[in-house]
């Protein structure tokens, strides 16, 4: 009876799981710009999740729970990254980081060679931005939430979150715009 | 009439988007979005602030999708439900005989090594007190004992006074045949048929 129930709470999980995956690789991999630290910290969040779900509090949706998670899981990959690096000789951009190119038969090969170079100046600046920023940016327009979830999310005040998110937004167009004129 | 255009500011908070700032009463937004309405070059540059954070999206969503095709995000999500597979087995509680079940609280634990350091410090002292009262008991006898030599000693010191050979041998006999120390003689008394025998 018991192994009955924890295989029908397995189930139930994998179902969430399924809900929630396509939405945290994208938090994930546009806070850390690497598809295997994004790997981890999606895997890592969704385990914290099951092993903490008694700890849910039902007043709080469960998107903005997870996203809690997430976020402090790439914060500690972001961080241990930047550990590595600080021993690591600096090199090219391997395999990993650089983003596939999309099949699109309809755009022309110059198109999409554009296309390419302008993702890759977004990434470039979004990565720039400060933690908090990029947190609150990535949160309110990859992950189309709310001031006001963010700030349930990243544990700020909604007006915190709206000056983050404002000075997000000048810094990216200030670095945008000087790409655009260095191009 | 002078009309004064918008300042960066005020544009990136009325480019935000209505999910941005949702619940949350803007300063005059009524007079901004008017402005934007009315003002060509100020529509221009919420126009391009949009058209900018809308690539921004959704550059970071296809590079995302991109990176995660639907084959590797299946692996993932197998990779997380071996995870919790293996969370809930090692949550699993596993019954043990019940000879060995009984766990003694801490407090009785500790109650139980009172009583047996109570009970070694008592057998401590215990033999402790035994062989000081023994000692005390045979402590004139043995200085006695003690002295025997100091008084050998000034016998050699002063050989007018040191017995002879035939004297010493016969003390040494007399103490042979005595009834022995005092502090032996509990201890002649519970054999007296020793005694007897020796007798």
């Amino acid at each position: 009876m018991v192994a009955g129930q924890r295989d029908r709470a397995r189930e139930r999980f994998g179902e969430l799981v399924g809900c929630q995956q396509r939405r945290a690789v994208r938090i994930a991999f546009h806070y850390l710009r690497d598809a295997h630290d994004a790997d981890e910290a999606v895997q890592d969040a969704f385990l914290k999740v099951f092993t903490h779900i008694t700890t849910y509090r039902d007043d709080l949706p469960f998107e903005v729970w997870f996203t809690r998670i997430l976020v402090n899981r790439c914060l500690d990959v972001r961080k241990a990254r930047a550990r590595r690096l600080k021993w690591a000789l600096p090199m090219t951009l391997s395999g990993d980081l650089r983003v596939p190119d999309r099949p699109t038969s309809q755009a022309s090969a110059e198109e999409m060679l554009i296309s390419d170079e302008r993702r890759r100046w977004i990434g470039a600046a979004v990565d720039q931005l400060p933690n908090r920023q990029r947190a609150v940016f990535t949160l309110c327009h990859i992950a189309d939430q709310t001031t006001s979830e963010v700030s349930e999310a990243l544990g700020l005040s909604e007006a915190t979150v709206r000056v983050h998110l404002f000075r997000a937004v000048r810094k990216l167009r200030t670095l945008l715009a000087g790409q655009e004129a260095s191009a | 009439m002078i009309r004064r255009h918008l300042t960066d500011a005020q544009l990136i908070e009325a480019s935000v988007g209505p999910a941005a700032i949702a619940g949350l009463a803007r300063q005059d937004p009524d007079h901004i979005e008017l402005h934007i309405h009315d003002c060509a070059e100020c529509r221009s540059r919420h126009d391009a602030l949009r058209g900018l954070l809308a690539e921004t999206s959704g550059a970071a969503q296809a590079d995302a999708d991109a990176a995660f095709p639907p084959d590797r995000l299946l692996r993932q999500h197998a990779r997380i439900m071996e995870g919790v597979g293996l969370l809930t087995q090692a949550g699993r509680v596993i019954s043990f005989p019940s000879a060995f079940g009984r766990v003694t609280p801490p407090s009785a634990a500790s109650g139980s090594r009172w009583v047996a350091a109570a009970a070694a410090a008592g057998l401590v002292v215990g033999l402790l007190g035994g062989h000081l009262t023994h000692d005390l008991r045979v402590q004139p006898s043995a200085t006695l004992a003690g002295r025997a030599p100091a008084s050998a000693a000034r016998a050699v010191v002063a050989p007018a006074s040191q017995p002879g050979e035939e004297e010493l041998l016969g003390q040494v006999e007399v103490a042979f045949e005595g009834r022995g120390p005092s502090a032996l003689r509990p201890l002649d008394a519970l054999t007296p048929v020793a005694w007897d025998v020796r007798e």
